[in-house]
């Protein structure tokens, strides 16, 4: 109640105020708090280190012993961006953006039978028991789990004593510290981000819709490729994204398994920051990941639309006019 | 819908030839079908023969392997044992997508990516129909349920009762030699519902298309079938038309489960023509088996057979004096329910223009003539002898 009226009231005005417009107004707090702790969080641990990275890029390095960079407005340049874009570089940005999409698609082909499976002819009192051996490898640190590939990949390692143990490689199989190795490392660091959501969307289709299907004359696949996949399409879309952007910046999988032959730009930018202590480099390097990312999956959102539109206008019934 | 000459309503039967007996399209044959789920015998040995064009209702409580039936005949199960012919074959083996039968499902099953118009040709695609006949048969099967307006909606945007009907389009556009009928009105309102049971009689009378049709509302069943099926436990309890389910139910159950009835337990007398119950006698003038005298037996009589007086109407049997409990007035009849003491309660049913003007608490008659009393024996008493002044129908479909 404002002043205002509370001074007509005062005033000995004659006609009482109805009561229902003088109904006291329980206190609410805006909506918008309960969201304040998440904003927090993102304001604090993303955009400022963001930004810190960005004002980075943007500086100086005055030399390699201040680890430093000078970013004091005057001596702002875009500078450091042609560097980061050396030729030495970029083979690696490329091979990393090959690598994570290789491997966003190697999880997806692996993930959607075995999360279908999981979601629709596995009983529900085992569903729990797979769930938990898919999260298992994350019981474990990931840099732990990633030596552990090291014994395995190695030349005279698991894999390849066992392959030649059964005569299918005759020489020691040279997997570690290739592009292989670091592919087949990702794909086991990543795959229950994939399966996790796909096994979600399978989950949540009414098994009526697939019934429905085969009712009008469509077999299995057909339903699959027409009804269930479509229905599943959110969850897919969430594990790519779930894959697909900590992949291109991962740096543990690539440093560990990589080597020389199988490093990605996450390793480079580190270098960057820890061993040539060129932080405004390796920053940009970093802004440019960024970029990168976001433009890599613009493209994929294109084409995606593409697609979409594609199965639309295939599907479209457009019926001839009515007769009035 | 107005009685067009379609193709729908041309459509012709074609018969089967060559060792399926000249049966014909759409005839549906079950021979002792079972169906065991683990333990649990959901169906247990039913047969059944249904005519081409024929309307018929599965009609019993949640549980009593109505759905179950239904689905063995879509394929989405498989028959444990027994034998099953649609228009003289047999379908055992036969996967969903490739039987000449379509559902309409319980909760419509509509795909939500697809428009009303791509959910309709979705079963002409998987045949391979081209593009322009597809367009002209999804139109008519549009216009058969009046959704030609609503055609690139997504079913999101629409009521219950028109994604029922869309449902309905979906099915008939692939023009089934059967239609699977899964509830379909089960979600609609009162109102919404009548109107869907006479369109849907009509299409199909139209159609010529054979109906199975599963619920577990008695009037339902009994306003739209030609024949009903009321099943219990997995078996069928009796099959007739409405007529004879009605007026000739075969056990307490049926009795029971269509109509209303009022049951009372009592002792076989008058040599097992009638009953004993709290020093009445009640006895049937209806040919039936008789009863063994000095047995557990049940009697029932409709709450519409039953006339309320003021005064003794002085006649030996079917007469029951009690206090009158409550009126309650339905419109063209008015309801009684009369308290004969010791809990029991009578419910009977009068036309406005013969109920005699009554107040509560009043000394009342009841009575009935003897061809109105039914006699059973006490096999089923534990599922009919709920209290007889509620809605058994209900009680026993466990709504």
């Amino acid at each position: 109640m404002t002043t205002d009226t509370m001074e007509t009231a005062d005033a000995g005005s004659t006609a009482p105020v109805p009561s229902s417009t003088k109904k006291p107004r329980r206190a609410r707090a805006p909506k918008f708090l309960l969201a304040l702790p998440a904003w927090t969080w993102f304001i604090l641990f993303f955009a400022l280190p963001v930004g810190l990275v960005l004002l980075y890029s943007l500086g100086e390095q005055v030399s390699s012993f201040v680890q430093k960079p000078d970013i004091s407005p005057d001596v702002w340049s875009l500078d450091n961006f042609p560097k980061a874009f050396d030729p030495a570089f970029a083979p690696i940005f490329w091979r990393t953006l090959r690598i994570s999409i290789t491997g966003t698609f190697i999880c997806l082909i692996i993930s959607v039978p075995f999360s279908y499976w999981l979601a629709t002819k596995v009983s529900p009192r085992w569903r729990g028991v797979l769930l938990g051996l898919v999260l298992v490898p994350f019981w474990t640190n990931f840099l732990v789990r990633t030596i552990g590939w090291q014994l395995i990949l190695a030349p005279n390692g698991f894999v390849s004593q066992k392959l030649q143990d059964v005569g299918i490689t005759s020489g020691d199989l040279g997997l570690l510290y290739t592009q292989a190795g670091v592919q087949i490392g990702v794909v086991y660091n990543y795959l229950p981000l994939m399966i996790l959501p796909l096994y979600v969307a399978f989950e949540r289709i009414d098994s009526a819709m697939t019934e429905a299907s085969k009712d009008l004359g469509a077999n299995r696949l057909k339903t699959f490729v027409q009804v269930t996949m479509p229905l599943a399409m959110p969850g897919a879309i969430a594990g790519m994204l779930l894959v697909f952007i900590p992949l291109m910046g991962d740096y543990i999988t690539a440093s560990l398994l990589g080597g020389a032959k199988g490093t990605m730009a996450g390793v480079l930018v580190a270098d960057q920051f820890l061993n040539t202590f060129n932080w405004s480099r390796g920053a940009a390097m970093a802004v440019i990941m960024i970029g990168f990312i976001l433009a890599a999956l613009a493209v994929f959102a294109i084409v995606g639309l593409l697609l979409r539109a594609i199965v639309r206008a295939r599907r479209r019934v457009s019926l001839p006019e009515a007769a009035a | 819908m107005d009685s067009g000459n379609g193709p729908f309503e041309e459509r012709q039967r074609r018969v089967v030839d060559a060792g399926s007996a000249g049966a014909e399209t759409g005839s549906v044959e079950l021979v002792d079908v079972v169906k065991m789920f683990g333990d649990f015998v959901a169906v247990d040995r039913i047969s059944l023969s249904v005519q081409a064009g024929e309307f018929i209702s599965l009609l019993g409580p949640s549980g009593c392997g109505k759905t179950t039936t239904l689905r063995m005949l879509a394929g989405f199960e498989e028959p444990t044992s027994g034998e099953m012919r649609i228009s003289g074959q047999p379908i055992a083996g036969t996967p969903p997508h490739k039987r000449d039968v379509n559902t309409v499902f319980q909760a419509y099953a509509l795909f939500p990516h697809m428009s009303v118009a791509e959910n309709v040709a979705y079963g002409l695609r998987q045949k391979g129909v081209g593009k322009a006949d597809t367009a002209v048969r999804v139109s008519e099967a549009l216009d058969m349920v009046k959704m030609r307006p609503l055609a690139d909606r997504k079913p999101r945007q629409m009521s219950g009762g028109q994604q029922q009907r869309v449902a309905l389009a979906r099915a008939l556009v692939n023009r089934p030699s059967l239609l699977l009928l899964d509830e379909p009105l089960g979600a609609l309102d009162r109102k919404l519902r009548e109107e869907m049971q006479i369109e849907l009689k009509l299409l199909q009378s139209q159609l010529g298309i054979t109906f199975i049709f599963v619920t577990h509302d008695q009037e339902e069943a009994l306003s739209m079938s030609d024949r009903i099926a009321v099943m219990l436990d997995g078996r069928i309890e009796q099959l007739g038309d409405p007529y004879t389910i009605y007026e000739h139910p075969s056990s307490a159950f049926v009795a029971g489960f269509i109509g209303q009835q009022n049951f009372f337990s009592g002792r076989a007398v008058e040599g097992g023509a009638g009953i004993e119950t709290d020093g009445a006698t009640l006895t049937s003038s209806r040919s039936a088996d008789p009863l063994v005298v000095g047995s557990d037996a049940l009697a029932a009589v409709r709450p519409e057979a039953i006339t309320v007086s003021e005064t003794d109407p002085g006649a030996s049997a079917n007469v029951l004096r009690g206090e009158l409990a409550g009126i309650s007035h339905l419109g063209d009849v008015i309801q009684f329910v009369v308290s004969t003491g010791g809990g029991r309660e009578i419910l009977a049913r009068l036309p406005r223009t013969k109920a005699p003007r009554l107040s509560t608490g009043q000394s009342v008659w009841c009575s009935w003539a003897a061809d109105h009393t039914y006699l059973f024996t006490a096999e089923q008493a534990d599922l009919v002898l709920a209290d007889p002044a509620s809605d058994k129908a209900e009680v026993l479909a466990g709504n």
